[in-house]
């Protein structure tokens, strides 16, 4: 039937799908948004800052960075995949305590200043020569549970002086705190650093330093050797064969502390697994962002819009009324194309 | 300069789409008998033109969106008053002590939490300062390296809060504190504003070093001293009888050794938080000199803008397939003629 009326519009595709393109255009605009969990986490970084941590077993030859460089770079990283929302504190360890010096902090709005702290980090701010593992994380915890943060302790293990022979204490498990450990180092013993008055490299440690720096007072007369005394003398007598003096990632020693201490435990190097120790063993506070429909709907108007172009070529040959009996009579419909 | 970027860049990729409008038209194509009766005529050649640009410029404002155009966060360069600023906190563990030397117990406070709530409300007064903090005792510690983000630095601030370490090693502090200011802003005053309660000996070599350092980077300094109650005050001169040496009398050495570095120099002395927050009232009006700070102008989407733009060109589409006109319709006007052209 032929009609004089404009024929078409309300059975062409392409109009109903540009009217669709729109409708998604227009409601993208309006800038719907609907609200998203996000997990954020609150962490606090204590790095040991002992010597040992100047030992330089990341890299070889003269490109060999030292364990602080790989544990600034490494906690440098963590912050920057924190999602917005998550706050990081910094403190420090050394001796057998552990000290803030920045509170947790929005990682988002402060990353450039946090990143040029963690930067900062030197050995020279460590007060004291001692590394006193076992303290210093419990010292840490303390301090964590008072700042309402999740811990992210980076040590070698390396104690200073070594342990004593009569045994080490236990770390403890409050059941406040939740974090990992991260160990630094490598696996194979380096020797540690040594620096004089003004923080010049004067050489490396030796057996004998260690066993003097164990020793409280000087040793009984006649002991040369520096016989055990639970007092003056932890260690007793360091045998030629000890390597105190060297240092490597006390993984075990790391890992048993860790278990006593409740904490998950990461070697450095291995950004996926400290990654996966934080996800296990770090809470996290379920924060509501609000995440943007527009996209979905930008995505909806583009496949219209398309689908609009395609089916008015495509599907010309069924539009008009006076293509129709042509249509009938001709054999090859769709190459006519009107 | 506007700067722009992209989250997701490669939806760019989808761009040579915006190409269709130009290959496939909107409007329906319609056969015509004869296309010497449809002249192309100026308003036919705009509106081909026309409206595949809208097309195109619908698929593209669309693809832009998706792949996340916005103006990125920049710092524009402004002058304002202030300074740079490096606060050095002593972090002794005297200072967990009163202002009357006792533990601190409900009704006062200690000297470290009263420094703490007013040099973090000095931070929130001036917000066109670069600031910085660094802490010392036996050791001096760089807590946060001068920025212009003021919530880390009062962050930094809040850990006096926490316990104290052991000694007050202040020179070594100094020497930090000063080394701290990078050589690229030298127009703005800098300044390094001590706060400690009492002061130790400073070795012969750190000296030299303190004035090597005030030689090259001139700062202005300010001791902000907090003295516990019966402590001799720095400005008193012993008399005559009494030892006059730095072992004796820190504090007043100190004093003396900051007088001869040859940089403006300011000692205030506060036994109490209230004599504290005058003393920082005065560096507050003392450290404003013109300074260029950078203001951080944030992230802006234009996501909207775009969705707007796309929402537009589309509706001109829809207006233009609304008048879209089928002309064989119209050409059956002619009908009455062609029955008799049969009936022949």
């Amino acid at each position: 039937m032929r009609t004089a009326k404009p024929i078409g519009r309300l059975v062409d595709p392409a109009f109903w799908l540009l009217i669709g393109a729109l409708c998604f255009a227009l409601l993208a605009a309006l800038g719907l948004a609907t609200m998203e969990e996000r997990r954020v986490r609150t962490l606090f970084v204590v790095v040991d800052l002992t010597r040992s941590m100047t030992a330089r077993d990341y890299g070889e030859g003269v490109k060999a960075r030292s364990r602080l460089d790989e544990a600034e770079r490494v906690v440098t990283e963590i912050a920057r995949k924190l999602p917005c929302g998550s706050r990081i504190g910094l403190g420090l360890f050394t001796e057998r305590r552990s000290f803030p010096l920045i509170e947790p902090v929005d990682i988002c709005e402060n990353f450039p200043p946090f990143a040029d702290a963690v930067a900062a980090l030197n050995w020279r701010m460590a007060w004291e020569g001692d590394s006193r593992v076992v303290r210093g994380l419990s010292s840490a915890q303390e301090l964590v549970a008072r700042l309402g943060a999740d811990l992210v302790f980076v040590t070698d293990g390396q104690e200073a002086p070594p342990l004593p022979v009569a045994g080490r204490r236990r770390a403890e498990n409050p059941d406040t705190t939740a974090g990992v450990i991260i160990g630094a180092g490598g696996a194979k013993l380096v020797p540690i650093p040594k620096y004089d008055e003004s923080g010049r490299a004067i050489g490396f440690y030796s057996l004998p330093d260690i066993a003097a720096g164990a020793r409280v007072s000087i040793a009984t007369p006649g002991s040369t050797s520096g016989e055990y005394h639970p007092r003056n003398n932890p260690v007793g007598n360091l045998a030629a064969t000890s390597t105190e003096h060297l240092t490597q990632v006390r993984e075990t020693y790391l890992r048993e502390i860790a278990a006593e201490a409740g904490l998950g435990y990461a070697p450095l190097g291995d950004l996926a697994a400290i990654e996966a120790a934080l996800e296990r063993h770090t809470g996290t506070d379920i924060l509501e962002a609000p995440r943007s429909l527009s996209p979905i709907f930008a995505a909806a108007a583009l496949i219209f819009l398309i689908a609009a172009y395609g089916a008015n070529h495509l599907f010309a040959w069924r539009r008009g009324t006076a293509a129709s009996r042509a249509k009938r009579n001709h054999p090859r419909t769709g190459a006519f194309r009107r | 300069m506007i700067a722009l970027a992209f989250d997701n860049p490669l939806w760019l990729l989808g761009l040579p789409l915006a190409a269709l409008p130009f290959a496939a038209p909107v409007l329906a194509p319609l056969g015509h008998p004869r296309r010497a009766l449809a002249p192309l005529d100026t308003a036919s050649k705009v509106v081909s033109i026309l409206l595949p640009l809208l097309g195109a410029v619908a698929v593209t404002l669309l693809l832009l969106s998706l792949a996340g155009l916005h103006r990125t966060d920049q710092t524009i360069t402004r002058e304002g008053r202030g300074a740079q600023l490096m606060l050095l906190i002593d972090r002794s563990s005297s200072m967990d002590n009163s202002f009357a030397g006792r533990r601190p117990d409900g009704a006062e406070e200690s000297k470290a939490m009263a420094a703490r709530r007013l040099l973090s409300d000095f931070v929130d007064r001036r917000p066109h300062d670069r600031l910085g903090v660094a802490m010392f005792s036996t050791s001096p510690m760089l807590a946060v390296p001068l920025t212009d983000h003021r919530t880390i630095v009062k962050a930094a601030i809040a850990t006096m809060g926490e316990h104290g370490l052991a000694q007050t090693n202040v020179g070594r502090g100094l020497a930090l504190a000063i080394g701290a200011f990078d050589g690229a802003t030298a127009k703005a005053s800098r300044a390094v504003v001590l706060v400690s309660d009492g002061a130790g000996v400073i070795s012969r070599d750190v000296q030299a070093n303190l004035r090597d350092l005030v030689g090259r980077e001139p700062v202005n300094l300010y001791w902000l001293f907090l003295r516990t109650e019966g402590a001799k005050s720095i400005f008193e001169v012993p008399k005559s009888g009494e030892r006059d040496t730095p072992q004796a009398r820190p504090e007043r050495h100190l004093h003396l050794f900051l007088q001869s570095l040859g940089v403006p120099y300011r000692a205030f002395e506060a036994e109490n938080s209230e004599a504290v927050e005058a003393a920082i009232d005065e560096i507050d009006t003392l450290e404003a000199r013109p300074i260029l700070y950078e203001e951080r102008v944030p992230r802006r989407d234009l996501s909207r803008l775009l969705h707007a733009g796309t929402a537009l060109s589309i509706l001109l589409l829809v207006l233009a397939k609304l008048a879209q006109r089928d002309r064989l319709s119209s050409a059956r006007m002619l009908a009455p003629i062609r029955p008799a052209e049969q009936a022949r």
